[in-house]
């Protein structure tokens, strides 16, 4: 019956849209790397240079084992967030713990003292988020993996 | 009672991913076989429902129709109403499916307090309810496809995780601007998206309003509300996962385009991958990083996906089926054939021959004949 027809041709594309990521991945199939893996070099790449300290907010087992920082990885944003109320509507700069030296004040790393800030604090060790480099950088990496784009940037200048 | 067994089947699913993750590290069952399962029943039994109906036989025309049906040029055609072309049924069927139009003229009935008379007054918040609740769905379900297609490269160069394909950033481009609009609040971070809120408490009304309404109550069934209670739970689980939890995303996404890609335990890597143990890595890598209210989250989706087929969920195949709505009212200038009449010829007894057989006694009391 002609009915039959329009009825396969709706039902056939419903299936290839709700397929569709299928479809796509099997067209575009490429060799690709986790992100993961850049954090987990990141990590063995602070690890190796003698002159940052290993003062993260990290077990011990997760550092004994050279493995990435998981609390960190599932709620910096959350961290930012906080750092960023503190700062600026408290006036609360006091740094984080395991960035405090014995008089309680930030480290000192690569010449810059560490501050409660992203830029000023994260990102002296962390590879910088810089536009325009061939490799995906540091934050880049995962946000980019996984369609974030933080808002941040919309004003603030990109470090 | 319905509504208990309902709401005890969702915390049961919870329970059950929170028991088989947390407790029994069964990240593979979860994470992979289950949902698999899951989109090969959710596909095959759309599937297979609709080709029943479409094998179903229509016999007669049947629109249901409210307004003035196609006449004399002097009388005016109610054209959506009472549709008599096929593009005039595709009107009414898109005010249908995209405006519900048939629950924007919902009435209730009510006995008027100052005396015995019944009187009908428009209702609407079960229309608006239903409009949130489907759009704040698509928006939802639309968002989550960036878990299962590649990772774009977007204004920077290829690197070695990004798929450097316009089609890809195209896709990237409408997802991204489909997400920005919905957190135009730029409440949080991560940002709050508006869908996700509309979804839950659209939900939520439509819930409550089976509790509260005593008719809409006397009439709902443990298929009413199960659905109703799932979804809150899927909308719950995951806003509470995005905002307060939190877990690792990209662990998510590695398993989500592993899924997508036919290469679940590696994340989208070459299967021999999986065979060699990373330094310092986990077997399976991500899986055991992300949390089990992830599993809970998609252990009630795929509950959800494996219950749609053979419920009445399937009104998103059906609404297009039904033949009171997808048929023109043609019945008197077109005639309707559903192809039987070739198969099983009736024997017919045309007029003509009526009255060859029944003139002279017609013409004896004086009935006109057509000929003499």
């Amino acid at each position: 019956m002609n009915d039959k027809i329009k009825i396969v041709i709706g039902l056939v594309s419903f299936l290839v849209l709700t397929s569709s990521p299928f479809w796509l991945n099997i067209a575009t199939g490429t060799d690709w790397a986790r992100p993961n893996e850049v954090v987990e070099q990141e990590v063995a790449r602070l690890r190796a240079d003698p002159g940052l300290p290993c003062a993260l907010k990290q077990s011990d087992k997760e550092r004994a084992q050279g493995r990435p920082n998981r609390e960190m990885i599932d709620k910096h944003m959350a961290l930012l967030l906080e750092w960023r109320d503190q700062v600026v509507r408290d006036g609360d700069r006091e740094v984080p713990e395991w960035w405090q030296d014995a008089k309680g004040q930030g480290r000192v790393v690569r010449g810059r003292r560490l501050e409660k800030s992203l830029s000023g604090g994260c990102l002296v060790c962390h590879t910088k988020k810089k536009p325009g480099e061939t490799e995906y950088k540091f934050c880049d990496a995962c946000h980019t993996y996984v369609q974030i784009d933080p808002y941040c940037w919309d004003c603030h200048v990109v470090p | 009672m319905n509504a208990f067994v309902s709401l005890a089947a969702v915390l049961a699913l919870l329970l059950l991913a929170w028991l088989g993750v947390a407790g029994l590290q069964l990240h593979i069952l979860f994470g992979i076989v289950i949902p698999y399962f899951a989109v090969v029943v959710f596909l095959g039994g759309i599937v297979y429902r609709v080709m029943t109906w479409a094998n179903v036989p229509v016999p007669f025309r049947i629109p249901t129709t409210c307004g003035q049906q196609k006449s004399l040029p002097w009388i005016g055609h109610s054209k959506l109403e009472n549709p008599s072309s096929s593009w005039q049924v595709a009107g009414r069927m898109a005010l249908e499916v995209l405006f519900f139009r048939s629950l924007f003229r919902n009435t209730k009935t009510e006995v008027h307090p100052d005396g015995p008379k019944v009187v009908y007054h428009p209702a609407y918040w079960l229309w608006i309810g239903a409009l949130a609740f489907h759009y704040g769905f698509l928006t939802v379900f639309v968002r989550h496809f960036r878990f299962f297609v590649p990772p774009a490269c977007g204004y920077q160069q290829a690197a070695s995780w990004c798929t450097d394909s316009s089609v890809v950033d195209g896709l990237w481009w409408a997802l991204g601007t489909l997400e920005s609009v919905d957190a135009f609040l730029q409440v949080g971070a991560p940002p709050v998206f508006v869908s996700g809120i509309i979804l839950l408490a659209a939900a939520t009304y439509l819930l409550l309003r089976r509790f509260v309404i005593p008719q809409v109550r006397y009439i709902s069934l443990a298929s009413d509300y199960f659905p109703l209670f799932l979804i809150i739970g899927i909308a719950a689980t995951g806003i509470l996962m995005r905002h307060f939890v939190r877990t690792d995303i990209e662990a998510i996404k590695a398993l989500g385009y592993g899924l997508a890609s036919f290469a679940p335990l590696t994340g989208g890597e070459a299967w021999s991958q999986f065979v060699h143990h990373r330094p310092g890595g986990a077997f399976v890598p991500g899986l055991p990083d992300i949390h089990w209210l992830f599993f809970a989250h998609l252990l009630l989706v795929c509950t959800l996906f494996v219950y749609f087929p053979f419920s009445k969920l399937m009104h998103l195949g059906g609404v297009f089926l039904s033949p009171t709505r997808n048929m023109a009212n043609s019945n008197r200038a077109v005639r309707y054939d559903v192809g039987w009449s070739a198969r099983h010829p009736v024997p017919a007894h045309t007029y003509e021959e009526y009255e060859d057989e029944f003139r002279d006694k017609m013409k004896m009391v004086d009935i006109p004949v057509d000929k003499e």
